[in-house]
């Protein structure tokens, strides 16, 4: 993904209306005087959405948080070896794309996450110098005032 | 040959590494002074593992960062559905990550269930986004009326597992924008009190790669040799990369160990 550059403002200004939308959220749904969960607290998180694209993103990653828990709690029931259970979910995830896959191609793709999975090494330490670049920058703006 | 797609060195290493940065933010003194004063988190990171209450506070943070990523303008709109996903998938990582290290501090959870704990996530969060690759895939299939193939699956896998390192470091910051002094003090004393060991096991874990990798080496040699003419080259070759290989890791591993130590003026 090609880097969107953020001035030091704009980093601000996306920190602070996360919060305060965040904040808004929070008194709307769970703190509000007839608490939402569950189902209608997702169909009121999709319904302050403002586009088709931005609500369609919005449910693509709730589905996406739903089968990590649905999955993690499957794998605390059943007692088994992590590396057992993370290789055979993601053969099954696989034939469920294509029922033909062979161990080969489950193989590709589990080569393929692994191959991303490498780079966090590299992305952990190019984040490090990115968190302290902002926090130098911070830094320099705390002293300056 | 079963190979280990879980627990490799380098994949140690970078657990190890992202601790290192999550560390680092906790450190952060300049930021000490929340400008969220809202202790609603509190919850979250009280809230037991794997309960729908933390189901339900991770789904408003996810469309808490979705909106503020569509509400802005200097966001290339293009750009903004990977953008935002992105963030959500980097803003649960540092939540989850930082529970952790709560629980370690405040609940006495044991380093080792942690680590253990840190492991399952990654797992998890890697089946979770297969998992929706391929259901995208499938609707996109079908839409286009064509059946998206696993040749398909890998090229769609390639962007969404990580997050580029500028990301890490604009999540991070908005991550500890958000957290209360109720949550931020406990955890900062104790990571002042553990950095050091931190330090100490990823130059170990680094150590243990740099020596694996000579190894790996050396084993090569005999088969080259085997090989015959050209062979000598060859080894020298990969003598050079096992040799890069480690300086690189040491090097990182020193400069990371430190800009922290640096930090807290150790």
């Amino acid at each position: 993904m090609k880097k969107i550059e953020f001035t030091d403002e704009q980093r601000k200004d996306f920190a602070s209306s996360l919060i305060k939308t965040l904040l808004e959220f929070f008194k709307k749904t769970i703190h509000s005087e007839k608490p939402l969960h569950g189902k209608k607290l997702n169909d009121f998180l999709l319904s302050q959405t403002e586009s088709e694209e931005e609500r369609e993103t919005l449910q693509e990653m709730f589905d996406e948080n739903e089968t990590y828990h649905i999955k993690l709690n499957e794998f605390k029931q059943s007692g088994r070896n992590l590396d057992e259970w993370y290789e055979e979910e993601i053969a099954m995830s696989v034939k469920q794309l294509d029922p033909n896959a062979t161990a080969n191609d489950i193989d590709k793709v589990k080569e393929a996450v692994a191959m991303q999975a490498d780079d966090e090494t590299e992305d952990a330490i190019r984040g490090l110098e990115s968190v302290s670049e902002i926090i130098n920058a911070n830094d320099r703006k705390v002293a300056a005032e | 040959m079963k190979k280990n797609y879980l627990l490799s060195e380098r994949e140690g290493l970078a657990l190890a590494m992202e601790q290192l940065l999550h560390y680092n933010v906790w450190s952060a003194t300049s930021l000490n002074k929340s400008d969220f004063e809202d202790e609603s988190l509190l919850k979250y990171f009280e809230a037991d593992f794997g309960s729908p209450e933390e189901h339900e506070y991770e789904n408003i943070i996810c469309a808490a960062v979705n909106r503020t990523v569509y509400s802005k303008n200097y966001i290339p709109h293009a750009k903004k559905k990977e953008f935002s996903k992105k963030c959500q998938r980097q803003h649960l990582d540092n939540l989850r990550m930082a529970k952790l290290t709560y629980c370690e501090a405040v609940k006495g959870m044991s380093r080792r269930e942690a680590q253990a704990r840190l492991k399952e996530n990654k797992m998890a969060k890697r089946i979770s986004i297969v998992d929706g690759t391929i259901k995208w895939g499938i609707r996109k299939g079908a839409k286009l009326g064509v059946a998206a193939g696993v040749s398909g699956l890998i090229t769609a896998l390639a962007p969404p597992i990580t997050a580029p390192a500028w990301v890490i470091g604009l999540m991070t910051y908005t991550t500890i924008s958000i957290l209360p002094d109720k949550i931020k003090k406990p955890v900062r004393k104790f990571v002042s009190q553990t950095v050091d060991k931190v330090v100490i096991t990823a130059k170990n874990i680094a150590d243990d790669l740099a020596k694996r990798a000579v190894g790996v080496a050396q084993k090569a040699v005999t088969t080259i040799e085997k090989i015959g003419p050209g062979a000598k080259q060859l080894w020298e070759d990969t003598k050079v990369v096992a040799l890069q290989g480690w300086q690189t890791t040491k090097g990182v591993v020193k400069q990371i160990g430190s800009k922290v130590k640096n930090f807290f003026g150790l």
